[in-house]
């Protein structure tokens, strides 16, 4: 298993070589770049954006600004912000522990919920309980991060003014307002997975619990709750991780919206203005690091799996 | 029947949601109250409320948001205008502006022009410090201003402090620039980062670092000193105690302890932040639905810092618009009054030209009324009888989406269909850009916060010869010529003469459109007072103090 790993680990190195290329050449392609940006508000000239487009490089062949962003990589500086000159492994660092924890805590209570309500109504399917749930999780994968941030906002931190309407305090400083802080961002973000999780529960569940195995364990007098969690659940976990994966995936990129509403210094926000801003170190930089986690993240997924599941093994010999 | 119940209520539960989202743009579309239109503005001035609390309380922490990241080095601001709220709390300039565009003393105390306009000389206030203990004399101004005139350091202003050739220190609080040729427009850009003078140690310091953050940290003559910058989130100030102005309590400014400016992209998140009481300022505010909000909260309100000048620039080097009388046509093919009900329920003004009424070098002729029929006479004149297609770019951002379906709209029934093109805002400005090598056929619809501060940098913006902004690449050899003369004259009259007759060349070939003027205004929570505004509507701190 170890051995598949690393072999694993490995191999992905050209394919966040081929990431790179892709990434590098297609931001490229956007008009403008970096000095534009600094100079096009001020009453600047062509020749003062002449002179600064080649004092950053850009006068050079892509390809070659390219190799120059490789060899850097390489020997391990991620480089510096070209409007503010900040070194973007800081800004990484800084921003990458918000949006893995906003991620995380998503991610934990939208399972806490989703799949408990996912199973809810598979055991008790057709029934009142069944439609009143499925109604609640069709209107949470149709609501809008955006509009569940603002109304949360308008609800706890304008009406009630129980809970910051902003913000960020790092765990480190203080546990309390940390949490305080991520509550409404947590929810937001967490309303659509957690309707999309227990959907896929509800039908994994289903699934399985149509199966010969389920009406044996019960007729040998098992009680229902132990097949269930016991049996019916392990079975039924498979597509219901794959189906979280997806979203994480995705909301590793996707946080954007959340961050921009409640003001989170995260990853997502971030790539999304140096993308406007032609920022092409932090872009690539962060792009790079997001490459890495969802590799390392399907990496852990495939190894969940083979933990959930025995018949699964990624031992070619036997 | 319990499937069917359950998928009713699904329904219903859907629309309620999605017709929730539809209430601010049915708000933006409704004239709510409208105003007076032709209001002008005001600038320059305090913004804060009247408060039943009339003793000025010390210390507090004020936080205001800004739009966009300011870098901390000065010399690579992003937005001239914009930035000043950050830059402020860090740097004094030598010279700064009221809402009349007039100069004022702040590091400086008075200024002489010489009588042929090549030399500039300013008295400098005695016992100014910076962060790092040093005075500013005239010899630090100087070491300051050669760096800046240095080409190699390619400050973002370099283009427009250029003219100067020499700057001497006459001696100790006497510095004067000399020039090859006048510039009437240097002693405005004193009043922006360029009149930002900071201390040699820091630019020592600087130049061997490279740490863009060691301005505000050591070599500012600002109210506050740089405590804690967080990249693109957050900066905070904490009081500088050895600031140069007093309070009305004979004590130094500033009022607050601290002082904070987070970025919030997003308005309406803004309002949300200062009606929970998370913040005490906000810095842009443009629609009127996010206005309305604020002003009915009962805890904050908005208040105006000076229009928006919207219009649509014409590429004249492609078709249709290389062609002068399909210009003129299109001027026929906008309602303006309507635009201004719509866009700025009911307030708003409009302007044949770039200037404002409130300009002294303002002419005032009439402006082009809304008519179809001319416009597609003209558009048959020169072989356009069915009418034209024409692409129409703006920046998905702000009121320019519902200003160009409005444009649109209104242009049909002229003869113009316009292909709406609506790109982020970084990428439409930087394909319409003069030098671009897109060139793109069609029209920008833009707009501009005016006035700026010297009628050659208001006009040279948009037209002028090498600037980027010349978005229409037109130019006129007599046009130049005038602009040229512009930045070389200080006398006003001589100054209106100019821009009249640039002018009448503007509208006569017309490669730009003017529309309406738009206010734009900021806001503040109840609690907040002693904020000054500047006339470009920047917001600044040193007098600030918060209510307990």
């Amino acid at each position: 298993m170890i051995s598949q790993i690393i072999k694993r680990l490995l191999a992905v190195i050209p394919h966040l070589l081929i990431v790179t290329i892709v990434l590098f050449f297609l931001i490229h392609l956007l008009p403008g770049n970096a000095a534009t940006m600094i100079l096009g508000d001020s009453s600047s000239s062509i020749d003062q954006l002449q002179q600064l487009e080649s004092q950053m490089g850009f006068d050079q062949p892509v390809h070659i600004q390219y190799l120059q962003w490789l060899k850097n990589i390489l020997l391990g500086d991620l480089g510096t912000s070209y409007l503010t000159g900040y070194p973007v492994a800081n800004r990484i660092a800084e921003r990458l522990p918000v949006t893995l924890e906003l991620i995380s805590l998503s991610i934990l209570l939208a399972i806490l919920i989703g799949i408990p309500i996912g199973i809810i109504c598979a055991v008790k399917r057709n029934s009142a309980i069944d439609y009143f749930f499925s109604t609640i999780l069709t209107v949470g994968i149709a609501m809008p991060a955006f509009w569940a941030g603002m109304l949360l906002i308008i609800v706890f931190a304008i009406n009630l003014n129980i809970l910051p309407a902003s913000g960020y305090v790092p765990f480190s400083q203080n546990p309390l307002m940390n949490l305080k802080h991520m509550i409404l961002p947590v929810v937001a973000t967490s309303i659509s997975l957690m309707s999309t999780i227990a959907r896929q529960t509800r039908s994994a569940m289903l699934d399985v619990l149509g199966q010969d195995f389920i009406m044996t364990a019960h007729s040998k007098g098992m009680k229902w709750r132990k097949i269930y969690y016991k049996h019916a659940l392990n079975n039924a976990l498979i597509p219901i991780i794959t189906s979280i994966s997806i979203q994480i995936s995705t909301m590793i990129g996707g946080s954007v919206v959340v961050e921009a509403v409640f003001i989170l210094p995260g990853m997502g926000k971030s790539m999304i203005d140096a993308i406007f801003q032609r920022d092409y170190p932090i872009v690539m930089g962060e792009a790079l690091v997001i490459a890495i986690l969802i590799v390392v993240l399907y990496l852990f997924v495939d190894i969940i799996y083979a933990v959930v599941d025995p018949r699964i093994s990624y031992n070619q010999k036997k | 029947m319990k499937r069917f119940v359950t998928t009713i209520l699904a329904i219903v539960m859907i629309a309620a949601t999605t017709g929730c989202g539809n209430s601010q743009l049915s708000q933006n579309e409704s004239a709510s109250t409208p105003s007076s239109s032709g209001t002008s503005t005001s600038t320059g001035s305090d913004a804060s409320p009247e408060t039943t609390q009339s003793v000025i309380t010390r210390g507090g922490h004020l936080t205001t948001s800004r739009i966009g990241i300011t870098p901390l080095n000065p010399l690579k601001y992003l937005a001239f205008q914009g930035d000043k709220i950050l830059l402020g709390f860090f740097f004094d300039s030598l010279l700064q502006m009221n809402e009349n565009l007039e100069l004022e003393p702040l590091l400086a105390e008075s200024w002489e022009v010489s009588d042929d306009s090549k030399q500039i000389t300013l008295r400098l206030k005695e016992g100014v410090k910076y962060f790092d203990g040093t005075e500013m004399t005239a010899e630090t101004v100087k070491y300051c201003w050669d760096w800046y005139l240095d080409p190699e350091t390619n400050g973002n202003f370099y283009g427009q402090i250029n003219a100067c050739k020499l700057v001497e220190a006459v001696d100790k609080y006497t510095i004067r620039f000399h020039f090859d040729e006048p510039d009437s427009g240097f002693l405005a850009q004193l009043t922006y980062q360029a009149g930002y003078p900071l201390a040699p140690s820091a630019i020592d310091e600087y130049k061997a670092t490279g740490d863009d953050t060691i301005f505000a940290k050591k070599g500012g003559t600002g109210a506050f000193i740089l405590s804690e910058h967080i990249e693109g989130v957050s900066t905070t100030g904490e009081r500088n105690p050895n600031y140069h102005l007093m309070g009305e309590d004979g004590q130094p400014l500033p009022y607050l302890d601290k002082i904070t400016v987070t970025i919030i992209a997003d308005e309406s998140v803004a309002s949300a932040n200062l009606i929970s009481g998370d913040i005490h300022a906000v810095d842009n505010i443009l629609l009127p639905a996010t206005m309305q909000q604020i002003d009915s909260s009962g805890v904050a309100h908005t208040h105006d810092i000076g229009p928006m000048m919207w219009w649509i620039s014409l590429n004249v080097t492609q078709p249709p618009f290389d062609n002068q009388k399909v210009r003129q046509a299109f001027d026929y093919a906008f309602n303006r009054q309507e635009l201004i009900d719509v866009i700025g329920l009911g307030e708003g003004l409009i302007t044949p030209w770039m200037i404002l009424p409130t300009q002294s070098y303002y002419k005032d002729v009439p402006t082009t009324e809304y008519n179809p029929a001319k416009a597609k006479e003209l558009l048959a004149e020169v072989g356009y009888p069915d009418g034209i297609n024409v692409d129409f770019y703006y920046g998905t951002f702000g009121l320019l989406p519902t200003e160009a379906e409005l444009c649109q709209a209104q242009a049909k029934e002229a003869g113009f269909n316009l292909n709406l093109v609506g790109l982020d805002g970084a990428t439409v400005k930087t394909m319409w850009y003069q030098n671009s090598s897109e060139n793109p056929a069609g029209a920008r619809l833009w707009f501009g916060y005016m006035p700026k501060q010297t009628a050659y940098v208001q006009i040279e913006y948009q037209t002028g010869k090498d600037a980027l902004q010349n978005n229409s690449r037109w130019f006129d050899d007599e046009y130049q010529e005038l602009l040229s003369e512009l930045k070389i004259t200080f006398d006003e009259a001589k100054t209106r003469e100019i821009v009249s007759r640039m002018q009448d060349i503007a509208l006569e070939q017309m490669p730009m459109v003017m529309l309406q003027c738009k206010s734009r205004k900021i806001a503040f929570g109840n609690a907040a007072h002693g904020i000054f505004v500047d006339n470009d509507g920047a917001m600044n701190f040193r007098a600030a103090w918060l209510e307990s």
